[in-house]
């Protein structure tokens, strides 16, 4: 998969771009905030928005496929376990009941 | 709990848990829809709450938006309305009824039911309230709409699928309320109940509510019609509905739907607005207005009946809302347009032939071919990106991607995302049309009770066939009865793909939702930054004003300027050209996309630009040039997929999600049901048709079908919310989740069992069938390894292990397969065991074929187990053939030397041997023994060849099955039961005859001719001739132990055979080499130089063979492994161990009694004409056996016809053998009639070998060997060779049979002797060599 590019700035500041914008108007350029200037604040918010729904979702396939892998694992550990278990099973019962023929070659 | 984290910081992590997520690998096959455990949807659209934000554009559109996010509101209150209504089921069918007015709880009920229902009729409620406030709404808005000033104005594309939207819902709630005749009862109800209570009392407004509740339910068509009645107050009101029917019939033929929902609610809003404009033909004639139609009048103008008339035969049936329908083309007739009663030749799509014309349009099967193709290229795609975005988007940081750069990247992810949701909502369409379809034209009813009828017939039964009358369910009709095979297939197949394109692309959603994000982005920012530039600096030169602020408009909504503002110094703004260098305008570069309201901003603007209707009829098209006009003509087709794209997500579900197979609301109320069968269920009878057919191809879209069960529950909890749908999911999938694991098993062990039996076969067998032209089927292959790797199945949130699921049921069926097999034996004689090696081989060979892909316990657990021989030595196969040798074998076979074979005796002695019945088998399915059908005949011929004898197979067969633990023990056992008959019996009978033989019987001279002597013999010995229980059980236990002897000689034969098979095999391990070739070479010494040369250099390169080798490199259990095994084989080679010897040890030692051996003679060295010894007894019967046969006469006949009359037949197996078999009981009297015939095949050589035995083992053969009686009538013969008939019985032939006889004895002695000579160790009573020293007789010296 490929990868996200990493921007430098800082995201927290861009809430205050707009803020900070109206300050430097104040000490030298004309006005408010114009809705030139919101709309450019909104663009960077959704981009924020955006990376983070994405990493959320790259989470959740994550999730996904661990779940699926380590069920599959876990399955096979569990087929492991059970064949182990009958065996043990099996043993006990060809041990306790069996004491002739010892002393003959056992050849199935 | 604080966590602050920097977003940096956060990045890095997501990073690191992909890079983790990399080597997580699921290793099972992919074969079912996409497993999500956790599902993650974004949902960016705001319903233009942030209007207020975008006031940079026309308010004209920012007031249009407003409206626009009222209805939409509007729409989904609508929705959830639609699902109460679905989902109502009959609440007062549940409810007790009061019987009559006394019963003393009608109160309690009465109130209860009021508490029941008073929710739900809040709902009813709440709906009657909506419909007036939506029909309002709507109404307002057709009248803001017609206004005479705007009434010519542009219309955004968007407000009119909109108020097409709010048409579709109201046709479908009102279809919804119609349909549901339950709602309206229980109302009725409802109403008396709290009438009767009279507790609100006189609520005048309650009731007249109730009243007008009432009459909105119980009508029909409520809602149109009165939405008609009130739309046609308005003036002019059909222009603008014409707009909107023509807008969503150029966008359906134009395929501008992203879902198939969205295509489907245009086909609707074609025909219902085509209703509103027409309105219903009334019923009564004097209609004071004259009966005139709308529609008809602007058929030539704005709307053309042919046009739509074309539509409704493209696509006749739509799915309306759940599993309802609705009949398109038959729109004009059902909901009674005023044109089609005027003229009903406009719509010809009403007629029938259409049905006809449309059953080629729904043939699945010739579309599969396409979506194949399709599907195989979108995958490839789709492999093709996933590998090649590997790497990341090739953008350096921060910079701009600038004119000359292309992200031909982004653009292909969007265009294949694209193409792939276009088919999956191609696919999608497909399927449910075919099932709406299927369901508005069920199979015929009487046609199909025909077909059921002979279905019976044909099939196999039992008894009488009942006439009985078939209850088929519509909805049977419409699902069940009305698919072929071949369309299911299809279908199958087509949500398979459907699943597995999802699947792929949702695998990939991060990819294609930050590819989607940038393309857009960029293609927005293209066309508003640069393309647009020309547009407004040609309004701005030629002062268009309209156009110019239109333009600006657009670029300050959206535009995402690099420096953060406009470049002012662009001279597209000012008017001018660009210098000749060009003006570069950079783009930023995001990864997101627009805002819902800004797209729409912008769209309607640019819409605007191009419309061809305008206010004052001053389009802007005619002011611009036309590459202008093309360009934004361009970006708006392109634009309208952003929308849907952006959330790629949702609509990725929408296209794949297909629930509405297993919802049948609509049929539950029509036939007045609780609920169907699941053979009736869709997913069900998809997934039982795959393993009906077991066909290979099919078999890995198992899974497919029934992921319809998740997407149907997904519903009912998601948007349904109802849990008693949800409950009645789960129920059916656990049924039906049982039935397809148990199938499932069935058809893989089947499958298995298939071909080993086919493999198994003898191949000698196979290919002489084969030339008898007889074809013994190849087993089909089949792909259930992908299946049986399955080990998280998704089904209804839970994770099912299907491999350890069919792992189990595979045990099972190997354990039976095995208990069936030893249960088959015991039904059978001892040469069943033929059979029961074939089955057990092909049973260890089905287990080797499935190992492969499933783990099972091991093949000997398993098979200890079925045959209970876990905790004791001797299982149940032990004690069969334990049983029937004793009771059956010994008693009633008969040895022949010259084919080394047992064969059943004619005249049986013993009783009959009683066996498991057949009855334990009747039922058991076929692949526990043979499949398929013509396999289990040859099978059948191989082992009925088996049947007719015992031999050396089946004694190779029993040391195969019991091994040497088995058969010592069957030994141990027989030589019990022998000891029994050898000490009581016999001994009984031999002191008994002893009585009868004449104190002294000299060898006669030979002067007396072989006449002479016979006569002396035959009158000696009358007594024993006519003693009557000689040939039946004198002869039967003689036989009995012979066969015993026997039995035990050929067992070691067999056993010697394997053993030396072992030793062969183990000899390089050993290190013996075989003799080297060496050429011949004249001197003795050479040659044996030469020949030690070359055992040396074979010594030395298999030197590393021999165990001994693992003394220097092994651990020490392996060391003593080797020791054991070595000196195992050892053994074998030196100790000579031979089970014969040491049963005639046994016997020896069973013979103590006087009775054989008789006493000290008083010659000091044997007997010589008294008959005390058991040689001479045996001499004496060895007469009579050599007599009998060719004694003829009246005396022979009267013996067999009085033994006649006992006759029993038993019925015979093979059907060869027909003799009939007379049985005795041993302890019967039948004393006073003459003895039975002796015949050769009642008993066999069995007999010889016994009594040969006893003498050699007494020690007394040669004794017997020269003063035999028949020996001594052979050799008077031999000197005097004179014929006659004595007694009746020619002598000649006597002789002839006593020369036979000696044959025969010589044989078996030379094979005695050899196992005779033990070691000593037993404690012999005779010893084998006595030498007696007599001194020389003393002679008297006179």
């Amino acid at each position: 998969m490929y990868k996200l590019v990493h921007y430098s700035i800082p995201f927290e500041l861009t809430f205050l771009y707009a803020e900070e914008i109206a300050k430097n108007s104040r000490s030298g350029m004309s006005g408010m905030v114009t809705v030139q200037d919101q709309i450019q604040a909104d663009w960077d918010n959704r981009e924020l928005i955006q990376v983070i729904t994405t990493s959320i979702m790259r989470i959740a396939h994550f999730l996904n496929n661990f779940d699926m892998s380590a069920r599959s694992r876990l399955a096979q550990l569990n087929e492991k376990l059970t064949t182990l278990e009958r065996k043990i099973e099996y043993l006990e019962a060809r041990v306790s009941g069996e004491d002739l023929n010892r002393t003959q070659p056992t050849e199935a | 709990m604080d966590f602050n984290v920097a977003i940096d910081e956060a990045l890095k992590n997501v990073n690191q848990l992909e890079r983790l997520g990399k080597r997580l690998t699921d290793e099972q096959p992919f074969i079912e829809a996409f497993p999500a455990s956790v599902t993650y949807t974004v949902n960016l659209d705001t319903n233009f709450e942030d209007r207020e934000a975008f006031v940079t554009g026309f308010s004209k559109y920012l007031e249009e938006a407003t409206v626009q996010s009222d209805l939409n509101l509007l729409l989904e209150e609508g929705e959830k309305h639609a699902v109460m209504l679905y989902t109502w089921r009959c609440i007062s069918k549940a409810i007790p009824s009061v019987k009559d007015d006394s019963d003393p709880r009608r109160l309690e009920i009465y109130e209860k039911t009021i508490q029941v229902m008073e929710r739900e009729i809040g709902k009813l409620i709440e709906f009657y309230y909506f419909f007036d406030r939506a029909k309002d709404k709507f109404c307002q808005e057709i009248t803001n709409l017609c206004h005479p000033q705007k009434i010519k104005d542009f219309i955004s594309e968007t407000h009119l699928v909109t108020l097409g939207q709010l048409i579709n819902m109201f046709a479908v709630l009102d279809q919804l309320k119609d349909i549901k005749a339950s709602i309206s009862n229980d109302f009725t109800h409802y109403k008396r109940i709290d009438s009767l209570l009279g507790k609100q009392g006189m609520n005048e407004d309650r009731n007249m509510l109730y009243q007008q509740l009432t009459m909105f339910l119980a009508g029909r068509r409520v809602i149109m019609d009165s939405l008609f009645t009130k739309l046609s107050t308005i003036e002019n009101y059909e222009e603008v509905l014409a707009e909107i029917v023509n807008t969503a019939a150029r966008r359906f033929e134009m395929k501008c739907y992203m879902t198939p929902k969205e295509k489907h609610m245009l086909l609707k809003v074609v025909a219902f607005g085509l209703f509103l404009i027409d309105g219903p033909a009334n019923k009564s004639r004097g209609d004071k207005k004259g009966p005139s139609s709308r529609l008809l009048k602007m058929n030539d103008r704005s709307l053309s009946i042919q046009r739509f008339d074309r539509l409704f035969k493209t696509l006749p049936v739509v799915p309306l809302y759940g599993d309802m329908h609705i009949n398109v083309y038959l729109c004009p007739r059902d909901q009674r347009f005023k044109s089609y009663e005027l003229d009903p030749g406009k719509w010809t799509c009403v007629n029938k032939d259409v049905v006809k014309v449309s059953t080629t349009q729904f043939n699945i099967v010739n579309k599969l071919q396409i979506m194949r193709q399709e599907y195989e290229r979108i995958t490839a795609e789709l492999m093709n990106i996933n590998g090649s975005y590997k790497n990341q988007y090739n953008i350096s940081e921060g910079e701009g991607v600038t004119q000359n750069t292309s992200a031909p990247q982004f653009i292909e992810v969007f265009e294949l995302a694209k193409r792939g949701i276009q088919f999956l909502c191609e696919c999608s369409a497909t399927l449910m049309e075919l099932y709406v379809w299927k369901l508005s034209n069920p199979r015929d009813k009487r046609e199909l009770e025909v077909q059921l009828k002979n279905n019976l017939l044909n099939e196999e039964t039992e008894g009488p066939i009942e006439e009985k009358d078939f209850d088929i369910a519509h909805y049977e009709r419409a699902t069940k009865y009305n698919y072929t095979p071949e369309e299911k297939s299809a279908f199958v197949e087509v949500i398979s793909i459907i699943k597995s394109t999802a699947a792929l692309m949702k695998r990939m959603e991060v990819v294609f939702s930050e590819g989607i994000a940038r393309c857009v982005h960029l293609e927005v920012q293209d066309f508003v930054q640069r393309r647009l530039r020309d547009l407004l600096r040609f309004s701005v030169k030629r002062k268009k004003q309209i156009i110019r602020t239109v333009v600006t408009a657009i670029r300050e909504t959206c535009a995402d300027w690099i420096n953060n503002k406009e470049d002012p110094n662009d001279p597209a703004i000012r008017g001018e050209k660009d210098p000749k260098t060009g003006h570069k305008v950079r783009i930023k570069n995001r990864a997101c996309g627009l805002s819902s309201t800004q797209l729409y901003m912008v769209r309607t603007m640019v819409e605007s630009l191009i419309s061809n209707k305008a206010a004052n009829k001053k389009t802007m098209k005619k002011e611009m040039d036309t590459q202008h006009y093309t360009e934004l003509d361009r970006f708006y087709t392109r634009s309208y997929f952003y929308k849907d794209l952006l959330n790629f997500g949702t609509v990725l579900s929408d296209c794949s999600d297909l629930p509405q197979f297993w919802y049948r609301e609509f049929y539950l109320q029509l036939e007045d049901k609780i609920q169907f069968p699941i053979e009736m269920s869709m997913p069900w009878i998809l997934t039982s048709h795959i393993l009906e057919m077991g066909d290979p191809s099919m078999m890995e879209y198992i899974l497919f079908p029934l992921d319809l069960y998740n997407d149907s529950a997904n519903y009912a909890l998601s948007v349904f919310k109802k849990q008693f749908l949800y409950d009645e999911i789960e129920a059916e999938v656990n049924l039906c989740f049982d039935q397809f694991v148990y199938n499932l098993s069935d058809n893989i062990f089947n499958y298995f069992r298939q071909k080993a039996c086919i493999l198994f076969l003898d191949k000698k067998f196979k290919d002489d069938v084969s030339n008898l032209k007889i074809r013994i089927p190849n087993c089909q292959s089949n792909r259930y390894e992908t299946i049986l790797q399955q080990r998280h199945v998704q089904l209804l949130g839970r994770s099912v292990d299907l491999n350890r699921l069919i792992r189990q049921r595979l045990a099972i069926a190997m354990h039976k397969s095995i208990e069936v097999a030893i249960t088959k034996f015991e039904t059978k004689d001892l040469t069943g065991i033929i059979e029961l090696q074939s089955l057990i081989g092909i049973a260890k060979l089905t287990y080797q074929m499935l190992s492969e892909y499933v783990t099972l316990d091991s093949f000997d657990d398993i098979f200890r187990q079925a045959n209970d021989s876990v905790k004791s030595p001797c299982g149940k196969i032990t004690m069969h053939i334990y049983d029937e040798l004793n009771n059956d074998f010994l008693p009633n076979f008969c040895y022949n030397s010259s084919t080394n074979r047992f064969v059943r005796t004619t005249m049986a002695f013993s009783e009959a041997v009683h066996r498991e019945s057949h009855s334990t088998l009747k039922g058991v399915p076929a692949y526990y023994t043979y499949v398929p059908k013509q396999v289990s005949k040859g099978y059948d011929h191989i082992h009925e060849v088996y049947s007719m004898f015992v031999g050396q197979p089946h004694f190779a067969a029993i040391i195969d099955l019991l091994g040497y633990q088995g058969v010592s023990l069957i030994i141990e056992g027989l030589l019990e039961n022998v000891r029994n008959k050898l000490t009581y019996t016999l001994l009984n009978y031999v002191l008994t005859l002893k009585e009868g033989m004449p104190p002294e019987l000299n060898r006669p001279r030979f002067e007396y001719g072989p006449i002479g002597v016979f006569e002396f013999y035959h009158t000696k010995l009358e007594s024993i001739f006519r003693y009557s229980e000689l040939t039946t059980n004198v002869f039967q236990t003689i036989r009995e132990i012979g066969n015993f002897v026997l039995f035990t000689m050929i067992i070691e034969q067999v056993m010697s055979e394997e053993e030396i098979m072992d030793l062969l095999q183990a000899s390089p391990f050993l290190g013996i080499m075989p003799r080297p070739v060496v050429k011949d070479e004249q001197n003795e010494e050479v040659r044996a130089m030469k020949v030690e040369e070359k055992v040396k250099k074979m010594e030395e390169q298999y030197s590393s063979l021999v165990l001994t080798q693992i003394e220097k490199t092994g651990t020490p259990e392996q060391v003593d492994i080797a020791r054991d095994s070595m000196q195992l084989a050892k053994e074998r080679l030196c100790k000579n161990l031979s089970i014969l010897s040491y049963v005639l040890d046994k016997l020896r030692s069973y013979l103590s009694n006087e009775g054989w051996i008789g006493d000290n003679p008083p010659n000091g060295v044997m007997y010589m004409d008294e008959c005390k010894e058991f040689h001479r007894l045996w001499s004496a019967m060895q007469l009579f056996i050599a007599m009998s046969p060719l004694m003829s006469g009246a005396g022979s006949q009267n013996s067999n016809e009085f033994h006649k009359g006992r006759r029993v037949s038993a019925p015979s197996k093979g059907g060869k053998l027909t003799k009939e078999k007379i049985q005795f009981s041993p302890g019967m009297e039948i004393e006073n009639c003459p003895p039975l015939m002796f015949k050769t095949e009642m008993f066999g050589e069995g007999l010889h070998w016994a009594a040969l035995t006893i003498i050699t083992i007494l020690g007394q053969q040669y004794r017997f060997h020269s003063l035999d009686f028949s020996y001594h009538l052979l050799r008077v013969f031999d000197e005097k060779p004179k014929d006659g008939i004595s007694c009746g019985i020619s002598i000649k032939k006597l002789v002839d049979r006593i020369r036979h006889i000696q044959l025969m004895n010589n044989r078996i002695l030379s094979v005695l002797n050899k196992y005779n000579s033990s070691d000593g160790s037993v404690t012999s009573i005779v010893p084998l060599e006595e030498v007696k020293y007599f001194p020389p007789p003393i002679r008297n010296i006179q």
